[in-house]
């Protein structure tokens, strides 16, 4: 498999923090990669490692195959970088800045670059210091997107942005990734926007990363299941087997959010029947019943549903 | 390189525009007058070492760092080339310094700025019985010719100082911006000092006294200007971006 970002035990202390710790990652060539998680994750941290901006504590990465602390100038500008925050020249004017990085790229797109310019609304004579966050941002996503790059990352695009606005980005995000090659990493809090472009989820918390799978297959992997709590008491270990990430027990019935539900846990309801277990799929939940009469509910979840049962704010609310 | 001094220097520079129109005058009717290449490299390294503080000043956070660093040069280089662009720059006054001691100068007349006054002091070659510094137009040059160079030792001690002893990631705090401008204040007092020194050339006994340690004060800003910029090389190598404090940017809403 191709990989445009791969990541080895990256890891970056700031002092005592430990902001990134061990980070293990892949993103496949051609893929659009959401990178999700809470505030201070880590995700900015990760992403300035993958852009070079920073070198790592410990551990290695590549991008496009090279280490991003050296990487070649000509590599460099096959990647395109949004930042979450503005970092563009205040005192230079948005007409400046567009030619100056019309000189810098060879495989500019100035097609592109005057569709943009008026698809945004970007005024050319103002300078950066005079827009707005989200005009800024627009400036940046111009630049970017024009550079002609393989691989796009971006830090919170949407952040700051309106509805319409937002709509525009992953419109212009979808023809970015039309051409064959091209890859797509972007990190958001906005599940929405996942759901509407990525076909890949990266989910880091507190540093490390949760889950790393193609978005059909977290879909598929990750379940609410409900069966009868003797049920549940017989394969104990099996389900602990398939990562409980929530539990709700009672005397009668057993509430579980599992990590590996296709892997294990399909084994695990197999595994409850003495006999062949048939399967009713719904639209919103299937119902899996053994030759024993046991049953169990599994339900479908949403992408946020997901996010928040694989990050710790809903783990400790398990806890508690 | 020209890159980067492209996008750091061009506009800042414009904002120096009224001194380098004073200098380019003033060197131009030097030239014209005793068509001294000397003057004119002179005046090409004070405007290079004004484009290299501006560049140093506006290089100097996290946020314009990354900047430079996402743009298609080898990141690492990218981020130094500023300092790297400042250390040659203030080699190349340490050179011209040197080697106006050779010749017998005035050790403290090889600041770039100096020597294209004293160039021009030359200019219609008034009664010798005249102080140097008496003859116009000297005064009134001397006076607004000097902030330029106090600017460019000032701007980039102002600048880096804080820089380089604020924690990294970290907007520099009260204690070492203070410090920064009193190392830079030193910068600033220094010109008038030289005037006053200037104007006690006519007591050779005292100027002998005074030269020598304005020469030693020039001397301790530009090797504490080196170390800054070798400081932050250091610290670029080992932390890249975040080695730089975060500008605290104000956008609108």
């Amino acid at each position: 498999m191709n990989l445009a970002i791969e990541t080895r035990s990256l890891t970056r202390h700031y002092g005592a923090t430990v902001a990134l710790d061990g980070l293990d990652w892949q993103v496949p060539v051609g893929s659009a990669c959401a990178f999700l998680g809470p505030n201070g994750a880590g995700k900015s941290t990760a992403l300035r490692l993958v852009m070079g901006f920073t070198p790592p504590t410990r551990g290695d990465s590549r991008v496009l195959g090279e280490d991003p602390w050296e990487m070649s100038a000509k590599t460099r500008a096959r990647v395109g970088y949004v930042a979450e925050q503005p970092i563009l020249p205040p005192w230079m004017k948005v007409g400046a800045l567009l030619a100056f990085h019309r000189s810098l790229y060879p495989r500019w797109d100035a097609a592109l670059e005057r569709e943009l310019v008026d698809l945004l609304e970007l005024a050319p004579g103002k300078r950066v210091s005079e827009l707005s966050k989200g005009q800024h941002r627009r400036v940046m996503l111009t630049l970017a997107l024009a550079q002609g790059g393989d691989l796009l990352i971006l830090d919170e695009p949407g952040s700051g942005l309106d509805v319409a606005a937002r709509r525009q980005l992953l419109s212009l995000l979808a023809d970015f990734l039309g051409k064959e090659g091209r890859t797509l990493v972007f990190s958001t809090h906005i599940v929405t926007d996942v759901e509407r472009i990525a076909n890949h989820v990266s989910i880091l918390d507190r540093g490390r990363l949760v889950a790393n799978d193609e978005l059909d297959d977290l879909h598929e992997n990750v379940k609410s299941v409900t069966l009868p709590r003797a049920s549940f008491d017989r394969a104990r270990a099996r389900w602990e087997d398939a990562g409980i990430l929530e539990r709700k027990l009672d005397a009668h019935v057993a509430e579980l959010v599992v990590r590996r539900f296709a892997s294990h846990g399909q084994y695990v309801l197999r595994d409850l029947s003495e006999g062949p277990v048939t399967v009713e799929h719904g639209p919103h939940e299937d119902v899996w019943m053994g030759t024993g009469g046991e049953a169990a509910q599994v339900r479908h979840m949403a992408l946020e549903d997901i996010f928040l049962a694989l990050t710790s704010g809903e783990r400790e609310e398990a806890v508690a | 390189m020209i890159a980067l001094l492209n996008l750091f220097g061009r506009h800042q520079v414009k904002a120096c525009l009224p001194y380098l129109v004073l200098i380019w005058i003033v060197s131009f009717v030097g030239w014209w007058k005793q068509a001294s290449w000397d003057l004119i490299l002179c005046l090409a390294l004070v405007v290079l070492g004004l484009a290299s503080c501006h560049v140093l000043q506006r290089a100097s956070s996290r946020q314009r760092m990354e900047y430079v660093a996402q743009l298609p040069f080898t990141s690492r280089r990218a981020m130094l080339a500023p300092y790297s662009v400042a250390t040659l720059l203030l080699l190349g006054a340490g050179a011209l310094l040197h080697l106006h001691e050779s010749t017998g100068a005035a050790y403290w007349e090889g600041i770039a700025l100096h020597r294209v006054l004293s160039s021009v002091m030359r200019i219609g070659e008034l009664d010798p019985s005249v102080a140097w510094h008496a003859r116009p137009p000297y005064p009134l040059v001397h006076f607004l010719g000097f902030p330029v160079a106090a600017f460019w030792f000032g701007t980039l001690l102002v600048e880096s100082l804080p820089r380089l002893l604020a924690a990294p990631g970290t907007v520099p705090g009260v204690g070492v911006r203070i410090l920064g401008y009193a190392v830079a204040g030193l910068g600033l007092v220094v010109p008038p000092w030289l005037f006053v020194a200037g104007v006690l050339e006519s007591d050779p006994a005292l100027a002998a006294h005074v030269t020598p340690t304005l020469a030693g004060v020039g001397g301790v800003l530009l090797v504490l200007s080196l170390a800054i910029a070798r400081g932050l090389r250091a610290r670029i190598a080992a932390n890249g971006v975040d080695g730089f404090p975060v500008e605290e940017d104000t956008w609108q809403s």
